[in-house]
């Protein structure tokens, strides 16, 4: 049996501080990135196309929204598709989101929004779902308590739960607000496997995980700069003997980098530009930082690179304040007499690289 | 640099004016209000002030309003034509409705454009305007504040600055404009910041005026605050949800429950009718069967009991007996004992009779009468012995001396002194004898008395054969004893006796007869009690049974018919029954069919009060999920981030510009010691010419802050000098200034009528430092004393 898992689409997100062309790019995106998986999953002949949470980036999704995501599922050649909802796309049983979604979701698409045992023999699958949905955006507890209290796991059915929340290790839930999960909690259920959605990166970190237990999709197109890896699905084959095989599956189009780059010569910018421009430049978007202390014909000519930079990717902004022309004793006793005020003044932050180079460029100013 | 010509078509009082200089000494001489001062104004406005004047600023304002003409006159101008390193250079400016300025250049080409002119004229005054205007030009009206214009923050640092430049290596930096810059970006960062303390200025919140670090704290702050604010709505949105879900989720299973229990109502309401009825012949009939069971149980039971009671009383007249058995065994005990008692006390008093007969008779008179006799004897020797007599005796010759003493016997004299209590008589030989007697009684009676009683006493002891009173108190003291003892021991018998006579008892014990022992009479007493109560339980529940098979016969007469009730019963309950069971039986869980009706009520009512609950908590809903902000909790949550790194940013910026101040002040410290030095030179010798040596230079600092040394080393503060040495003070520090200002280039000095309050001698001194001054400098000087322009000399132009 095979399932493309995913999860963390966000279809929906605005983009609203990148520019219009660039917005609508990114937002066309999440829907584009929908049906490569599933087209990915219909060539590859998966059962399931399970989607682990945050289908959706609210609960206020336009019906447009719902429908073509509907009709992009439905397009799913498979046995069934599961879709829970996440910490985003929450389902408190009351907003519109879910109800929309039911409406017109057919036979094929099931919402896994309740505790219970989805059995999912009228699919012809020997396999029972163990959900694990959101039903509010925030909270300090996962939802997978039930499935312990839910009576005798069938060993003879698979068994896969499907959660939603901050897995151990693979984010930063520092207030625990994310339906925190940990891999000894989860290990503790004698399921067959877990596929997890919530943090943006996968889980685990290799492209061809064996006999691994438990998944998290990653998001299939990265939507942030906090998020600079690629996009991430997977491909699951559960065989006879319960053995796991798993590929990762890579159907993003656009990277985030949020990169901080340190200067202090030529060589870095060309090192910076071989990481960036490739065949792939025009799905990269890019946030510099950069910091350093080069010399003042680098620092005249670092202007061609953002030039190169803004016309190969598709985003890029840079700040580099904090890359200064180098000052060094020598460039001091160079451009100031050796008992000059502005010589003695810089000697006395010599030891202090970026404070003696602000007070160089002030000097600059003045002389 | 100096001026060739100054030319007006009109400004204010001048009208087409044309002054040519030298460059050298000028003097300008004319009457009060001839225009010298306007003159001098007027250049300045030329080389300072901008041609383009906006009428919203007061200072343009107050510059037309002072020189424009009147009556008529829509604007002013002015031309300047001087000379720097032997090019000549010219200067027009135009004020009015339409300004213009036009500068034509040593090759002859003109510029109009103000920015680049100005450009321009800033390579030749380097310094500030107001530092040339407090300087070069020496205005008669401002004499008197000169040294505060001088000492004007502006003019302080535009002079520090050259005296820098001249005496320190700056290496071509503007030390006052990077400290400014240094200073205005500091400021910039952390204008209402605590820096210390990490927080706004006094932990206030501004409006305006912020710092570019309280600007991104607020908005970090802010975004914080609006995370908070959404994250609270999304809280309070899934707060109500869990409501509004719950709501519903009752509703539905009220609503499910009265579907299934409302069409049961009616059969449940016919159901209240008849169960009661139902229960009170089921209660009755199994009253009466169990009256039935009991009372064939009750009749043998009653039989048991009565037979149970006749054994008892038999048990009970047996305990009786064996009780009296121990009772008499017991009297003839006590009987025996005292019998023997008394036969025992019998043989006592006999053996103290005969002890008493032994005794010599000593009766109480006779011991009374020996007492009374003692009592005399006594008596009369303690009256004897009451008094005191001495006598001494001197023998003048052998002679014997008898002496009697109270009670005695007549005796020798022995010694010389004797003594005695009541009576002495001394006798000498035959001679004489002296009698002496107490005065205070009888001695003769006494002592006839005295001799009675102990001749009665002594009789009677030999009567009594004892030898003294004590002897015959003993004796009749044993007596007495023994009698008390014999009574006694007649009591104890009386006693033992009682009321009957020892006879009596006698005959009563040989009357008993001896019987067998017996248990001990508290065994015999418990078993007695126990039958007792037994039989008392016993009564009661015969009486018990006696009452209930009275009442059942009186009720039902007999078994038989009692039979015949119950059965009549059965008929009634199985029509009941029956009817029963063609109604809808009473749900499980429900006791009756009152319970059912209370709970049926109770669900409608809380299905309208779950109604109302319910469109509250959507009303509620819907509110709050339009509160919810188009920005989600982790969209902001990214922009806090960025603005806490950019906070960060500012604030590592400001702590960098922090140490490049400190840095910058302790550089200029070690190397601005002596910058000041050249100034107070130059001062210090124009001062010395200008007061002709009466004063010298005590102090100056680098705010100018002057203090002198008179001739005789007296510390003046300036303020304590008289007027003219005060303008003399003035005067020096100008030309002292005025040396240095043009940075060793040729200047000059524009100097408007300012000796007029010098004494003559001073007056003269200051001639003599223009005229020095003006030897390499051009001074162009305004007067309207001739004597003044005579005394001056050099190029005199009359107005």
């Amino acid at each position: 049996m095979k399932i493309m898992h995913t999860g963390d689409l966000h279809i929906g997100i605005k983009f609203n501080r990148y520019p219009d062309h660039i917005k609508d790019k990114l937002v066309k995106a999440r829907i584009e990135v929908l049906d490569r998986l599933v087209s990915a999953a219909n060539q590859e002949s998966c059962n399931i196309f399970a989607v682990a949470g945050d289908l959706f980036e609210n609960i206020r999704v336009s019906k447009g929204s719902i429908i073509e995501v509907l009709h992009i599922l439905n397009g799913f050649e498979g046995e069934c598709v599961l879709i829970l909802p996440g910490n985003h796309d929450y389902d408190d049983g009351l907003n519109d989101l879910w109800k929309r979604f039911k409406e017109d979701m057919g036979d094929k698409i099931i919402l896994l929004n309740e505790d219970k045992v989805y059995d999912l023999q009228p699919y012809d699958l020997n396999v029972n779902i163990y959900p694990a949905y959101c039903n509010q955006k925030h909270s300090d507890t996962n939802n997978i308590g039930w499935i312990e209290n839910a009576g005798e796991i069938n060993n003879h059915k698979i068994n896969i739960g499907i959660a939603h929340g901050a897995l151990e290790g693979t984010s930063a839930d520092i207030e625990g607000t994310y339906y925190f999960m940990s891999r000894q909690e989860l290990e503790g259920i004698p399921l067959d496997l877990w596929l997890l959605g919530h943090c943006h990166v996968r889980y685990p970190d290799v492209d061809e995980p064996l006999n691994q237990k438990i998944f998290n999709s990653g998001t299939p197109e990265p939507n942030g700069m906090n998020h600079n890896r690629e996009g991430n699905s997977w491909l699951i084959e559960i065989q006879a003997d319960k053995t796991i095989v798993s590929k990762s599956f890579k159907p993003g189009q656009f990277r985030f980098y949020d990169l901080e780059w340190e200067v202090n010569s030529e060589d870095d910018f060309i090192m910076l530009k071989n990481y960036l421009i490739d065949k792939d430049a025009g799905n990269k978007l890019v946030r510099l930082s950069l910091f350093g202390s080069v010399d003042e014909e680098l620092l005249r000519k670092r202007q061609e690179y953002y030039n190169l930079f803004e016309q190969e990717l598709l985003y890029f902004a840079y700040e580099d304040t904090e890359m200064r022309r180098k000052i060094t004793k020598e460039i001091i006793a160079r451009e100031f007499n050796h008992n000059s005020f502005p010589h003695k003044f810089l000697d006395k932050l010599s030891d202090d690289r970026e404070t003696l180079q602000i007070a160089y460029e002030l000097i600059r100013q003045v002389k | 640099m100096y001026i060739k010509q100054f030319a007006s078509s009109q400004f204010a009082g001048l009208k087409n004016v044309s002054l040519d200089f030298n460059n050298g000494l000028n003097v300008i001489v004319g009457a009060n209000e001839a225009g010298k001062s306007t003159i001098v104004n007027a250049i300045y406005s030329v080389l300072f002030a901008n041609s383009t004047l906006k009428k919203s600023r007061s200072d343009d304002k107050e510059f037309l309003a002072q020189y424009m003409p009147h009556p008529s006159g829509d604007f002013i101008d002015g031309t300047v034509h001087f000379y720097i390193k032997d090019q000549e250079y010219l200067l027009h400016k135009k004020w009015g409705n339409k300004g213009s300025i036009s500068l034509k250049k040593p090759d002859g080409s003109i510029i109009t454009i103000e920015n680049d002119i100005e450009g321009f004229m800033k390579t030749i005054f380097e310094l500030g305007p107001r530092t040339y205007q407090n300087i070069v030009f020496a205005r008669q009206s401002q004499l008197k504040e000169v040294l505060d214009k001088l000492r004007e923050m502006e003019t302080i640092e535009s002079v520090s600055s050259l005296l820098r430049k001249a005496v320190m290596n700056l290496d071509g930096v503007s030390i006052e404009q990077l400290r400014m810059n240094i200073d205005e970006e500091l400021e910039d960062l952390l204008k209402r910041w605590d820096y210390d303390n990490g927080r706004p200025q006094d932990s206030k919140i501004y409006k305006t005026g912020l710092g570019r670090v309280l600007s991104i704290y607020y908005h970090k702050e802010k975004v914080k605050q609006e995370m908070n604010r959404v994250f609270n709505i999304e809280q309070e949105l899934h707060q109500i949800s869990v409501e509004l879900h719950n709501c519903e989720n009752r509703n539905k299973i009220i609503n499910m429950e009265l579907k299934s229990l409302e069409p049961r109502e009616e059969d449940i309401i016919k159901r209240i009718e008849i169960e009661p009825r139902v229960n009170a012949l089921i209660k009755q009939s199994g009253d009466l069967k169990a009256i039935s069971m009991k009372w064939p149980l009750f009749e043998n039971d009653l039989k048991t009991q009565q037979e149970e009671l006749n054994k008892l009383a038999k048990q009970k007249e047996q305990l009786i007996n064996e009780e009296n058995a121990y009772k008499s065994q017991r009297e003839r005990e006590a009987l025996a004992k005292i019998v023997k008692t008394v036969d025992e006390n019998n043989i006592l008093i006999k053996g103290l009779n005969e002890k008493i007969t032994n005794l010599p008779i000593v009766l109480e008179e006779e011991i009374i009468k020996l007492e009374a006799l003692y009592n005399r004897i006594t008596t009369a020797e303690t009256a004897m012995k009451a008094g005191k007599l001495l006598a001494a005796i001197n023998k003048k010759q052998e002679i014997d001396v008898w002496v009697t003493r109270d009670l005695d016997s007549e005796i020798e004299l022995s010694e010389n002194e004797i003594d005695a209590n009541g009576y002495l008589k001394i006798r000498f030989g035959e001679l004489a004898e002296i009698e002496v007697k107490t005065g205070e009684f009888n001695f003769s009676q006494i002592k006839a008395d005295y001799e009675n009683a102990k001749e009665t006493f002594n009789e009677q002891l030999n009567k009594l054969g004892v030898k003294d009173l004590q002897e015959a108190k003993l004796n009749k003291s044993r007596m007495d004893a023994i009698n008390r003892k014999i009574d006694s021991i007649k009591h104890i018998t009386t006693a033992v006796l009682g009321e009957q006579s020892y006879e009596e008892i006698v005959e009563k014990l040989q009357q008993l007869e001896p019987t067998d022992s017996t248990r001990p009479i508290k065994i015999i007493l418990e078993a007695k009690k126990d039958v007792d109560d037994t039989i008392q339980d016993k009564k009661v529940n015969i009486k018990v049974l006696q009452k209930d098979l009275e009442q059942w016969a009186y009720k039902y007469e007999s078994k038989e018919k009692l039979l015949d009730n119950i059965i009549d019963l059965g008929i009634k309950l199985k029509g009941f029954e029956e009817q029963l069971g063609q109604l809808h039986p009473l749900p499980e869980g429900f006791v009756n069919a009152g319970q059912f009706r209370l709970h049926l009520k109770q669900l409608r009512d809380e299905q309208k009060r779950v109604g109302e609950q319910l469109r509250e908590h959507w009303k509620n809903h819907d509110a709050k999920e339009r509160e919810l902000p188009e920005d989600s909790y982790e969209e902001l949550k990214v922009q806090h981030e960025i603005a806490c790194k950019e906070f960060d940013k500012k604030l590592s910026r400001a702590e960098k510009l922090a140490k490049i101040k400190a840095a910058f002040a302790e550089t200029l410290e070690e190397m601005d010691s002596n910058s000041i030095q050249p100034l107070v030179d130059s001062f210090s010798r124009y001062l010395s010419i200008i007061t002709l040596g009466n004063y010298k230079l005590g102090s100056i600092n680098e705010h100018f802050d002057i203090d002198m040394i008179r001739q005789d080393d007296v510390r003046m503060p300036i303020n304590l000098l008289s007027s003219g040495t005060y303008d003399s003070v003035a005067l020096s520090l100008r030309f002292a200034m005025l040396e240095h200002i043009f940075a060793g280039e040729n200047g000059f000095a524009v100097l408007d009528d300012c000796l007029v309050d010098l004494d003559p001698d001073r007056r003269g001194e200051a001639i003599r430092i223009i005229r020095e001054y003006a030897n390499e400098n051009q001074v162009i000087f305004t007067t309207c004393s001739s004597e003044t322009a005579q005394l001056l000399g050099g190029n005199i132009i009359i107005l």
